[in-house]
């Protein structure tokens, strides 16, 4: 069965964005059949990661949202970007536009939030996909909880920052009402000099989730600097060795997998 | 503001009435001239020496705690403000090296005012002036009070760090000034009260710790943070209050209902969505009108049928020989009207109503299972006004978004 899997954090600069890239390369690298969409309409990014730019995008997202194109013909086959794909591995990424003529139009009218639940659907459908990544906008507003209530797994990336944990709390609350199934919390870049241990404790207790891992804050990436998929620049890295492991608790339920 | 004062003083020296009273004081070095808070308000214009303002009392002036505001030489003056308002001292003046100066108590200003026209109404345009500051201030006031109200502590601090009393017009009123600025300085005081009860405390607790193995000395924070439950929970009530949410939560309770149906059974993997063909065909009599835009579509296709029909109404009304002609041979007319021919297998009648008989017609429902074999889809779109089409997924694609 496919699940949706959504990125989410209260605000924007917590690396969701590369995170969702890796992820997603690290579990299609498994062999899975992956789909990311760039959901973060109002500041797209993720297209910069998998090497795209503007004369490279054609049918995006908004296309589908104004009903210009079907959701798969918005689909870009990004497979050959993994170091080493699997039998069955497939990457797909369907990006928001970045024309700022279009940014500006979604900003300015919105969206029907309810065309993406349709779009999630016939993606899943159409590209036999095993699971679906969300790069959601940071924030709160109707279509973000539209995407957390079609989630399977929510996971929510905060940084070491009261905004954060308070932002967090608000989601979390929501998430429940809208009874997502499994809610999984990343603590991203954590400086050295943090007692993570006593952080997470206080994590874990006060929102009553798990901390499926704590990213250190990496030099390596701030260098890579949305040139590439971390994971997929640095597979060595003890940053992806984590993500790996997160990568494993978001399918984990999957026994195939293991 | 400060032109004013200037006219009040340069009135002051050239009066010659005035000029008469003035009387001579002679100080010493380190003398003091007169005290912050000192009630006797007099005028002086120095015409040897040097006098030190300070900005404080005469005790810390001696135990050298302050610098001087500001030294003044022979040609200024000193003590317009009190002179003219009748109230304590801002500052303290104190005699650098001796000193002669001109002195004009209050009693022969004030007697000098009683019979001068002009020094009345320089005194009056300079209370104008004082007030509309002061409004201007209250204005201000009420505008940090609403930002406090809208949790902006933050731009109300900034605001008052740029705030300075003494260049808002209220410059060289003294005792006003100061008050102003005590104003401010406790405004300031309780919205960062209110920022800290407000804001979640965030504590950082550094400590060392002493390492055994490697014998170093690392430092080690502790992220202290609590979450403000009232404040959360106000945000959390404010999104499920929003229209969109029940929606969010029967989809919800939809979708964890289908995921664990199928676990049960094991059965098809395709979660029911309110749009997915096969979740509204299955159910679709009970459900679709639940679904808001499925209604919305529904509405509008019943809308524009019913302004296609209202046009061939309004034409039968104007003509009594068009509604004869409507009720006898409607096909034709309204091939003429809309330049559309309705099919031939297709049946249109119209009715007229009477006097005492109301008609309604009902169209069909278009979660009718209909047998396609039997109708066009020509047909069936000429039934639905051309607006809608008998698969509601495809309505709601087609339908006009504004």
């Amino acid at each position: 069965m496919s699940k949706i899997i959504s990125i989410h954090s209260y605000r924007g600069g917590t690396g969701k964005t590369n995170i969702t890239a890796s992820l997603a390369a690290i579990v299609s690298s498994m062999g899975k059949r992956v789909g990311i969409i760039d959901a973060d309409v109002q500041n797209p990014g993720i297209y910069v990661l998998f090497g795209f730019n503007e004369t490279t995008i054609n049918n995006s997202l908004n296309d589908y949202l104004w009903s210009r194109c079907k959701i798969f013909e918005a689909h870009y086959d990004v497979t050959s970007i993994l170091n080493k794909p699997t039998p069955g591995s497939f990457l797909s990424l369907i990006p928001a536009s970045i024309k700022p003529a279009e940014i500006g139009r979604i900003l300015r009218e919105g969206y029907d939030a309810r065309l993406l639940e349709m779009g999630f659907q016939d993606l899943i459908e159409q590209l036999n996909l095993d699971y679906l990544f969300i790069d959601t906008h940071p924030g709160l507003n109707e279509e973000i909880l539209l995407s957390i209530t079609l989630s399977d797994v929510l996971v929510l990336v905060i940084r070491p920052d009261r905004q954060d944990f308070q932002g967090t709390a608000v989601t979390v609350d929501l998430a429940r009402k809208l009874k997502v199934p499994k809610m999984l919390l990343l603590l991203n870049k954590v400086i050295k000099s943090l007692d993570l241990e006593d952080l997470t404790q206080q994590l874990e207790k006060t929102y009553k989730l798990p901390v499926a891992g704590t990213l250190p804050l990496s030099e390596e990436m701030v260098e890579l600097g949305s040139r590439g998929v971390f994971a997929l620049n640095y597979p060595k890295h003890p940053f992806t060795k984590l993500l790996e492991t997160i990568a494993h608790q978001i399918v984990g339920s999957d026994d195939e997998l293991n | 503001m400060t032109n004013l004062i200037n006219l009040i003083r340069d009135f002051l020296l050239s009066d010659s009435q005035l000029s008469q009273k003035m009387e001579p004081v002679e100080l010493t070095n380190g003398q003091v001239l007169f005290e912050r808070g000192d009630r006797e308000a007099n005028f002086y214009l120095i015409k040897n020496g040097q006098i030190r303002i300070y900005e404080c009392d005469l005790e810390k002036i001696r135990f050298a705690v302050r610098d001087s505001l500001d030294t003044l030489k022979a040609g200024q003056t000193l003590g317009e403000l009190a002179l003219i308002d009748g109230q304590p001292h801002s500052v303290t003046a104190v005699s650098l090296g001796s000193s002669d100066l001109l002195r004009l108590n209050r009693n022969d200003f004030l007697k000098r005012l009683h019979n001068c026209p002009e020094l009345s109404q320089l005194l009056i345009q300079l209370g104008n002036q004082r007030l509309s500051c002061l409004i201007d201030y209250i204005k201000s006031l009420e505008e940090w009070i609403h930002l406090v109200a809208n949790s902006q502590c933050d731009r109300v601090i900034e605001d008052l760090e740029e705030f300075d009393v003494r260049g808002e017009g209220l410059a060289k009123s003294g005792y006003l000034a100061g008050i102003l600025a005590t104003v401010a300085d406790s405004f300031k005081d309780i919205v960062q009260t209110v920022q800290q009860l407000k804001g979640n405390q965030c504590q950082l607790e550094v400590k060392l710790k002493f390492n055994l193995d490697d014998h170093q000395d690392r430092l080690e924070v502790k992220l202290k943070f609590d979450i403000n439950e009232h404040k959360y929970k106000q945000e959390v009530e404010e999104i499920v209050n929003a229209e969109y949410f029940s929606y969010l939560v029967k989809l919800a309770e939809r979708r964890n209902t289908t995921v664990s149906d199928t676990e049960k059974s094991g059965e098809s993997e395709d979660k029911v969505l309110p749009f997915n063909k096969s979740g509204v065909q299955s159910n679709s009599q009970v459900n679709f009108l639940q679904n808001p835009e499925i209604k919305q579509a529904l509405i509008r296709g019943l809308k524009s049928r019913s302004e296609i029909f209202n046009r061939l109404i309004l034409k039968a009304w104007e003509d009594e020989k068009i509604k004869r002609k409507f009720l006898a041979n409607p096909r034709e007319v309204y091939a003429k009207e809309f330049g559309y021919k309705l099919p031939d297998n297709l049946g249109f009648e119209v009715l007229e109503e009477t006097l005492n008989t109301i008609k309604i017609v009902l169209p069909i429902n278009p979660f009718t299972k209909i047998p396609k074999e039997e109708l066009s889809d020509e047909i069936l779109d000429a039934i639905a006004g051309g607006n809608w089409n008998v698969d509601n997924k495809d309505t709601f694609r087609n339908f006009d978004r504004e």
